[in-house]
């Protein structure tokens, strides 16, 4: 983890730092001052955990992302200026994020993550991203504990199975302008999915399309202050983190945090 | 690593790219297209979990651009946040009013604030920030205190949201929003009443709720849910303390009136002088005591009442509030029906549940108060009462009443004078200040922007 020496809080620092010292103490945020941090995706909630992390005075966040700034990026994202349509998404979150505190040292890097070699990772101290989704999301819905904890089980985990199968065979995410196509395309696979795992297809019903493309901010901001809480607490070795995903509904405005992964 | 632009140069250079990005476009609304497209997907077309009375059409986009003005109240570690969020969603006639100006310890949240601008005013700042970030968004800052509004202010809002950090601010913006409902025959207007979202947070916790004035539960409806504020008692402070905290108090509350360090000065927490010899005072004390953990940064926190704070928490209940905005303001979608609990500590938590309306509230509920009191009860009394019963918690109330068909205060302690004047009376009973059975009096608070009429019941 952090084993480099003592990273020492300068005056200025413990000013600005005061209020959250307050809450985790000065070896959490010395800890923090010693982490370096890897985000990869600089959409709306990737934004948001940016925003967290540089606040809370990490030594550097790299923001890693290979996507171009497209119209819809600037909607929730507000890293981003309007004018830097077709620019690096990483590049052009670079500057106002590190306005938000000198003290932090702010990368961008443009490559796309599976490119990266594996030796990359080792300069960093926590990632946040979505990786092995894939083996956390798998289930064996047919055993009969499985089938008991189905009613309990947010919607937003099938949703998420969904969206993840669109990724992997589109190779992107849902997008407005092939609204028709890329909705029936969901539809077909949420019933391949659904079958797949031995569940019914009204599960999820048709209308689950309209929550597929597009994020709001202020959705953003509650996901993203979560995980960058997570990040937080991983850095500064306090608390367990959650187990092991957080799902949030701004519709009925609650959260709901389960497990899901190996039996 | 900083601006690296002058401010009125960078806020010339966004507003040519804007006008050129309006003017190819064809907006004349400082737009470009498909800048509101995400707002669209929740305006202008149907879904499974919209309103039952929702039906899609443009025109809630148009409402929010241009005529839904929306109050933020508090510019600080939820204002920032409230602001960015209305602000991206589409919400542009945006006030906000903040008392405060801006601190270094704001900086590890108040994301819309920077070293240069410690010492200016919250509102103001937040403001210029939002408005050169956001093309088209006007935000009109007032560095006042809420008190310093009267209705026909607060009247001009669709919708008011808050970041308070006080229970006292939150209960006067929920008397005023009281105050200016109308009611027909009994009935009440419904286009009188102001959606009032309100949250707040300390540390990792933190709550949001959507209060409809006169329909659903008020501040003042749930006043004993807050805890009480810790106050040591002074017979640990004095004789038997056993933390760091009680060291302190001890200094704070006995050593420094007594031994006046600085002369007939009060203790200003933001001297270092001052914290500086409380923290030795708290010290010496500890030692006697042996009780360890008396550090500078634990003095200033008792001392000064400090909260710890922290951008998460913030970020996560200034979203729902802004989300609950945006519904009420669309009626696109059902709000939050309507207190929210959030908590991650330890691990995560957060609940729903439906707050009541409190019956008899003395803010919402219309119900005369009465109170009973023996004759012989001294008027000290029914100040006591006024201040320490859980469902009013009155800070420092004023009594008056109508004694011989004038005016007459029996109580004020806020003006100096007058409190000289009027203390004799505490100790006077209820009969000797010439009160009858059934009179009415009537308290100002800071509690309420209204006077509470009290009937006095006489007891045997």
């Amino acid at each position: 983890m952090i084993e480099k020496e003592d990273p020492i809080i300068s005056e200025e620092e413990a000013a600005q730092y005061d209020r959250q010292i307050r809450l985790w103490g000065l070896d959490a945020q010395k800890r923090l001052r010693g982490s370096r941090v890897l985000l990869a995706g600089l959409g709306g909630l990737g934004a948001e955990v940016a925003k967290n992390l540089i606040l809370a005075g990490v030594k550097g966040l790299t923001l890693l992302d290979h996507e171009q700034v497209s119209e819809d990026s600037c909607r929730a994202q507000f890293l981003v200026p309007v004018s830097a349509q077709g620019q690096n998404r990483a590049r052009a979150s670079l500057e106002r994020a590190q306005n938000l505190n000198p003290m932090v040292e702010v990368h961008a890097d443009p490559d796309r993550v599976e490119d990266k070699p594996d030796d990359f990772f080792l300069q960093f101290d926590a990632t946040a991203r979505f990786c092995s989704l894939k083996e956390a999301l798998e289930v064996d819905w047919t055993s009969e504990k499985a089938k008991a904890a189905l009613k309990r089980t947010p919607l937003d985990y099938f949703l998420l199975h969904v969206l993840l199968k669109f990724r992997t065979d589109k190779g992107r995410d849902p997008d407005p302008k092939s609204f028709t196509e890329d909705g029936q395309l969901l539809r077909q696979i949420r019933d391949d999915v659904l079958e797949a795992l031995a569940l019914s297809s009204d599960l999820l019903n048709d209308d689950f399309i309209s929550y597929c493309f597009s994020e709001v901010s202020p959705v953003c901001a509650v996901v993203g202050g979560v995980l960058g809480q997570e990040v937080v607490k991983a850095l500064s070795q306090r608390d367990a983190p959650h187990r092991n995903f957080f799902f949030f509904n701004g519709r009925k405005g609650s959260g709901v945090v389960d497990y899901f992964g190996p039996n | 690593m900083a601006d690296a632009e002058e401010p009125e140069k960078k806020r010339r250079r966004i507003e040519d790219l804007t006008e050129k990005m309006a003017v190819e476009s064809g907006h004349r609304d400082g737009g470009w297209d498909g800048r509101w497209n995400h707002v669209r997907k929740f305006l202008e077309r149907p879904g499974p979990f919209t309103h039952p009375d929702f039906e899609p059409s443009t025109e809630s986009l148009q409402f929010l651009l241009e005529t839904c003005k929306i109050l933020v109240i508090g510019a600080g570690g939820l204002g920032c946040e409230l602001l960015k969020n209305l602000a991206l969603s589409g919400f542009r006639l945006i006030h906000v009013v903040d008392m405060d100006t801006i601190d270094v310890s704001n900086l590890n949240r108040q994301f819309l604030f920077r070293p240069k601008d410690v010492g200016r005013p919250k509102a103001e700042v937040a403001a210029d920030f939002i408005n050169n970030r956001i093309p088209g968004c006007k935000v009109v800052p007032h560095f006042k205190k809420i008190q310093d509004f009267d209705e026909s202010f607060y009247r001009q809002f669709h919708i008011i949201v808050c970041g308070l950090d006080s229970i006292i601010a939150r209960r006067w913006i929920n008397g005023m929003l009281i105050s200016v409902l109308s009611y027909e025959d009994g009935v009440l207007d419904p286009s009188s009443i102001i959606p009032l979202i309100d949250g707040g947070t300390e540390g990792f916790k933190g709550n949001a709720r959507v209060i409809l004035p006169g329909m659903t539960a008020c501040i003042d409806c749930t006043l004993e849910l807050y805890p009480p504020q810790i106050n040591f008692p002074m017979c640990t402070i004095a004789s038997m303390p056993r933390l760091p905290e009680h060291c302190i108090e001890y200094a704070r509350i006995l050593q420094w009136p007594k031994e006046q360090p600085f002369g007939e000065t009060s203790l200003d927490g933001d001297n270092p002088e001052h914290i500086q010899w409380v923290f030795e005072r708290s010290k010496d004390r500890a030692s006697q005591f042996n009780i360890p953990g008396v550090t500078y940064r634990l003095t200033q926190g008792v001392v000064k009442r400090i909260i710890p704070a922290v951008a998460s928490t913030n970020a996560v209940i200034a979203a729902a509030c802004a989300t609950e905005v945006f519904k009420i303001a669309t009626s696109a979608y059902i709000p939050l029906n309507n207190y929210l609990v959030f908590n991650d500590v330890d691990g995560l938590y957060t609940y729903t549940f439906e707050a009541e309306r409190k019956e008899n509230c003395t803010a919402c509920s219309q119900v005369p108060q009465d109170l009973q009191f023996p004759p012989s009860a001294k008027l000290q009394e029914v100040l006591e009462y006024l201040t320490e019963n859980a469902s009013l918690q009155m800070k420092s109330p004023a009594i008056t009443t109508t004694l011989e068909g004038k005016n007459k205060t029996l109580y004020l302690q806020s003006v100096k004078s007058i409190e000289e004047r009027t203390r004799p009376n505490l100790c006077k009973t209820l009969k000797e200040l010439g009160l009858s059975d059934g009179q009415e009096i009537a308290v100002a608070d800071v509690t309420t922007p209204q006077t509470v009429l009290f009937k006095i019941n006489f007891t045997a």
